[in-house]
């Protein structure tokens, strides 16, 4: 059938039905009123908007076939958060530390728990996806042949065959800052837990300096849904 | 800074390369930043057993020793210059360069 909906306001009908809207269901082949949907009269395009949407202003979309509305946040890059340590942060020798950075400069949805013991992020119910994480340490101290490693741990473990992780050898010199950028993309599902974690191995404990831009965790949703 | 479970290890087990047991994913000591400190998250070392809280406890002095070794090996090679540098006071003057690592050695003794 051509016309898959049609508002009920084109019958004549009176306002309280104006939102509703008589759809022809295939699988029953029958009409059926659904819900709550646009004035179809008011869809003129007329309007620019000049301003970037709200995250709750809606678009259009064809869900086979079916017109549906759609909240713009599901399609920015969001939830979207970077954190930052504001006072030293001490790791020490040999040991893989958990990266709980305290300080959030932005949390668009609330994703990054910040208190000083948890430092990671949860998937929130709708949000699961394709997500990129990275991460950016300075770490003093650390001589020739000696390493930092970074890792990225989901729900507790560090992911398969150090996926996520990165080393940092320097060829020479002796108590040099260590820089190691880390960025990763991965899919993840809805309550899924993110966590990053660093391990030095300087033969000493090594504080990480409280600078956002030195030592920080940044992440945001790429795409979601099905792919 | 002071001993921590790495040093305790490495005072317990004299004859096994930690670095290398880590790198091999054999050992992996980790902080959650949960309050509870460091602990062997995992201990897979051919010929060892995994160290208990009363083995490693019973070794703070000695890791307090490893630690001060550690430091002391890292100003020594602060001080000892490259391999190339060493090289070429070797070929200049040997004695001269024999002198100054003793010197070397000798402000900075191991315990």
């Amino acid at each position: 059938m051509a016309i898959s909906t049609i508002n009920l306001k084109s019958f004549g009908l009176a306002d309280p039905n104006a939102d509703k809207m008589l759809m022809w269901d295939d699988s029953e082949s029958a009409f059926a009123i659904t819900g709550t949907g646009f004035d179809v009269a008011s869809i003129t395009g007329a309007t620019a908007l000049a301003v970037p949407p709200d995250g709750d202003d809606e678009i259009n979309i064809s869900d086979g076939g079916t017109l549906k509305r759609l909240d713009v946040k599901l399609m920015q890059n969001r939830p979207l958060f970077f954190a930052y340590h504001d006072t030293t942060l001490t790791l020490a020798n040999s040991t893989t530390t958990k990266l709980a950075f305290n300080t959030e400069v932005i949390d668009t949805d609330g994703v990054y728990d910040h208190s000083s013991t948890i430092g990671r992020i949860t998937i929130p119910s709708g949000m699961d996806g394709i997500w990129l994480f990275g991460t950016k340490v300075a770490c003093p101290g650390i001589d020739a042949n000696e390493l930092i490693r970074t890792e990225l741990h989901i729900n507790g473990d560090n992911t398969t065959n150090y996926y996520g992780t990165a080393y940092n050898f320097i060829p020479s010199g002796t108590n040099q800052t260590q820089t190691q950028n880390t960025v990763i993309v991965v899919e993840c599902d809805a309550s899924d837990y993110v966590e990053w974690y660093l391990m030095q191995n300087s033969g000493d404990s090594q504080d990480l300096a409280s600078k956002k831009g030195n030592n920080c965790v940044y992440g945001w949703r790429i795409a979601g849904g099905e792919q | 800074m002071a001993a921590t479970l790495s040093h305790k290890i490495q005072a317990l087990y004299t004859d096994i390369d930690l670095n290398a047991e880590i790198n091999k994913g054999n050992v992996v000591i980790q902080n959650d930043m949960d309050g509870n400190g460091e602990y062997i998250k995992t201990w897979n070392v051919s010929g060892k057993s995994k160290p208990t809280t009363s083995q490693l406890n019973g070794v703070a002095s000695d890791a307090e020793k490893v630690l001060t070794n550690i430091k002391v090996g890292k100003t020594r090679k602060a001080s000892y210059g490259s391999w190339q540098d060493q090289l070429d006071e070797i070929y200049k003057d040997i004695d001269a360069w024999k002198t100054r690592i003793k010197k070397v050695k000798d402000d900075n003794p191991k315990s």
